[in-house]
């Protein structure tokens, strides 16, 4: 495999791209109506630890992916057997995104277009973005992000006239589990998904990186994800919850006198910057497992079928959007926190104690 | 529909499969073999309007049955 780097602007982009995903789209912490915004802080403040262990696996093994690692602590089967199911799980992912982003098209934008048109055009960019590398999908969210947040900026300034901001109180109203439960969800829901980034950071330059790339990621789309739920709550107030696609529905009660009005496409432009980020980093963490698990010379070559059979999969995979959100929020949290919290702090575990080995042999031999 | 979908797989197995063979990658060849007739067999069912069991009600139900919710 040839070698590909990527800088830590260009990662720290991906990373918070990623966790913008599909959040957006769908909104955190609805089961915690108008204290959603505590729900994303306590998210935030849950996903410190573990974003503390994932970088530091991967300072651990620099230069390494995700699969190599799993390979290297747990030995060949073991390790091929997790892979597997890592393959899945960043296959699924991507599917669930491509599927959030297809509903979202087909319930507000264009109704009358069959959603797998939507997911072909989606799919088909992310297999040529994994086709051509990370170091394009790095370069394109590098370029993109700028815009991502001046947009984002400017609906803020815009939406300023609507905010009613008592709409935030009663805070605490239902006691705190609510909120908990919401930071949980927020937690499995876009921030500990990183973990598929792994794969794609064998090729940070240094070993340091790992730390600032993810805690910078982390910071910058949490505290993004902070702010627009805040304003979705201080235009929706406690109803907030029950919109399929609330960032939406809210910008679309902008109105500055009479010519700025129907600015909603605008967010658009987000979401799908958002989601084909997303979906192409699972789309490469799939082809490069695939490519390890099966002793690949190059994960590109199966890019094309991986990314039809995601197309598929995602076109399958529900029967409705009431299905899709409730599995989003009551199911996804529980079906991930093996893939997002046991594995990795195995790992890191296992990885803790192999190095100490190594010094040790290392000492002795000299 | 079925043509679309064989002339699209046709293109891809012009465009993807026969430069491997002539490198003679017999892994890559395989494991794109595999995954292009799996996912031949379903863009098929789906272009013959078949309804495709989806994987994440069994999901659904393992999960629900753990928590007993």
């Amino acid at each position: 495999m040839n070698m590909e780097k990527i800088t830590d602007r260009e990662a720290i982009s991906i990373t918070t791209l990623f966790v913008l995903g599909s959040t957006l789209i769908l909104g955190i912490g609805g089961e915690a109506k108008n204290d959603a915004w505590i729900a994303a802080i306590a998210g935030l403040l849950f996903s410190v630890p573990i974003f503390l262990v994932y970088s530091r696996i991967v300072s651990i093994f620099p230069g390494k992916d995700l699969f190599e690692i799993l390979n290297l602590v747990f030995g060949k089967y073991i390790g091929k057997f997790i892979a597997l199911l890592y393959i899945w799980y960043a296959f699924h992912l991507g599917a669930l995104v491509m599927r959030n982003f297809g509903e979202f098209v087909n319930t507000l934008g264009l109704p009358e277009t069959p959603m797998f048109v939507i997911l072909l055009t989606l799919g088909l960019v992310c297999v040529v973005a994994v086709k051509l590398g990370i170091e394009v999908v790095g370069r394109a969210s590098a370029y993109f992000i700028p815009f991502v947040f001046a947009n984002l900026l400017i609906v803020h300034i815009l939406a300023f006239p609507q905010l009613k901001f008592n709409y935030v109180k009663p805070i605490l109203y239902n006691g705190i589990e609510p909120v908990i439960k919401g930071g949980f969800s927020a937690l499995s829901f876009p921030f500990a998904e990183t973990f598929i980034l792994m794969s794609a950071f064998s090729a940070l330059k240094t070993k340091k990186s790992s730390f600032k790339v993810y805690f910078s990621g982390l910071f910058l789309a949490g505290i993004t994800i902070i702010i627009v739920t805040l304003r979705n709550i201080f235009m929706l107030g406690k109803s907030f919850g029950l919109f399929y696609f609330p960032s939406y529905i809210a910008v679309s009660h902008i109105g500055i006198g009479d010519f700025i009005q129907r600015i909603e496409v605008a967010v658009s432009f987000v979401f799908a910057v958002a989601a084909t980020v997303k979906v192409s980093v699972c789309l490469f963490a799939a082809c490069k497992g695939i490519g390890r698990v099966f002793g690949l010379e190059d994960y590109r070559s199966v890019t094309i079928n991986v990314g039809l059979f995601m197309i598929y999969f995602s076109f399958i995979i529900y029967d409705s959007i009431m299905d899709m959100r409730y599995w989003a929020y009551m199911i996804y949290p529980y079906y991930a926190f093996p893939f997002q919290i046991i594995i990795p702090v195995i790992v890191w575990i296992a990885a803790e104690v192999k190095k100490k080995k190594t010094i040790k042999i290392k000492a002795s031999a000299l | 529909m079925l043509i679309l979908v064989l002339v699209v797989y046709t293109s891809i197995a012009i465009y993807e499969f026969i430069p491997l063979y002539k490198q003679k990658l017999w892994r890559e060849f395989g494991v794109n073999i595999v995954l292009g007739l799996l996912s031949l067999v379903i863009a098929a069912m789906i272009s013959f309007g078949m309804k495709i069991p989806s994987p994440a009600y069994p999901i659904k139900e393992l999960i629900t049955s753990l928590l007993g919710k």
